[in-house]
């Protein structure tokens, strides 16, 4: 798990470049617009900017599909309509939950 | 010259941000949002700055639990803060980092905010050796582990199909909540999966 020296110089001048140059994001920031890029939410700017952390950003690219592969797998694992919900859930949530549906 | 151009792109770069990130507080703000804060009149973003910057500032800590102790908040700040506190302390011993259960499984990143940790290195789509069953009972072992709070968005969102908005009004939240939690949600579960992910490579 140590790395070394050169790959410590490496990630650091990575780290100067998504700090500090112009259309860059820092990963944390990328990750604060995960969600709306899903939804497609992201003006047109911004996604543009979104794109460009996930072309010049590995570890963030990497990120993105595993978290799109979560949803996918939580998805189908529920995907069978019979399927027992998580336990857990409150009784009166479940009820609010069909009622809303039912509108 | 060039220097200009740099900061001028750097600061359109910002201002394209500006609607939508969550600015870190300074002191300032800190003490300017503190009365809206008390009387929980704060968006779910303002209120997220506060707790990070009390996670962060140590004086600003105290002066909430001095302020808080006097009137009493709709939410209960004193005991809630003097958990923190507790917490701060324990962490320090410990060198480990998380402030609520669902932080230690959200994603890490380092002093130039870089991300860490990750490592699977190809997610391909495809089947992930499963049966449904055996999946569904990992997948709800895993949202077991999240808070309630976070669980019920996602469980409403991810498995029940339904939009930010129909969530928001089922439980009485915020759009900007739902979508803080199901994002939060979503990012636990996807350190819970990793090894799950990385079995089919
Ligand atoms: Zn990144
Ligand atoms: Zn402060």
């Amino acid at each position: 798990m140590r790395r070394t020296l050169v790959q410590r110089i490496t990630r650091w001048m990575r780290g100067v470049m998504l700090n500090h140059m112009p259309w860059m994001i820092t990963c944390r920031e990328f990750e604060d617009f995960i969600l709306a890029y899903l939804e497609g939410d992201l003006p047109e700017k911004q996604r543009f900017v979104f794109e460009l952390h996930l072309r010049v950003c590995r570890d963030c690219r990497d990120y993105l599909a595993a978290y799109r592969r979560t949803i996918e797998v939580s998805k189908r694992a529920f995907e069978h309509p019979d399927a027992p919900v998580p336990k857990s859930v409150p009784e009166d949530l479940i009820t609010a939950v069909l009622a809303a549906r039912r509108k | 010259m060039a220097g200009s151009i740099l900061s001028r792109a750097v600061g359109a770069t910002r201002r394209a941000f500006a609607g939508t990130l969550p600015k870190p507080l300074d002191c300032q703000g800190f003490a300017r949002l503190l009365p809206a804060y008390l009387s929980s009149g704060l968006t779910e973003w303002q209120r997220l700055a506060i707790e990070v910057h009390i996670k962060q500032c140590r004086r600003c800590r105290q002066d909430l639990l001095a302020s808080s102790s006097g009137k009493p908040p709709r939410r209960p700040f004193p005991l809630w803060l003097r958990r923190l506190e507790a917490r701060a302390a324990l962490q320090a011993r410990r060198g480990d980092c998380f402030d609520s259960p669902i932080d230690g499984l959200l994603p890490a990143f380092d002093g130039q905010f870089c991300r860490v940790g990750v490592s699977p290195r190809s997610t391909r789509p495809g089947s992930i050796g499963y049966s449904e069953e055996g999946l569904r009972n990992l997948v709800t072992s895993f949202a077991e582990q999240l808070p309630e709070n976070y669980r019920i968005v996602w469980q409403l969102c991810d498995i029940e199909d339904m939009s930010i908005s129909e969530a928001a009004e089922v439980l009485d939240l915020t759009e900007d909540s739902v979508r803080l939690r199901l994002h939060k949600a979503r990012a636990a579960l996807t350190t819970l999966c990793l090894p799950l992910l990385e079995r089919q490579r």
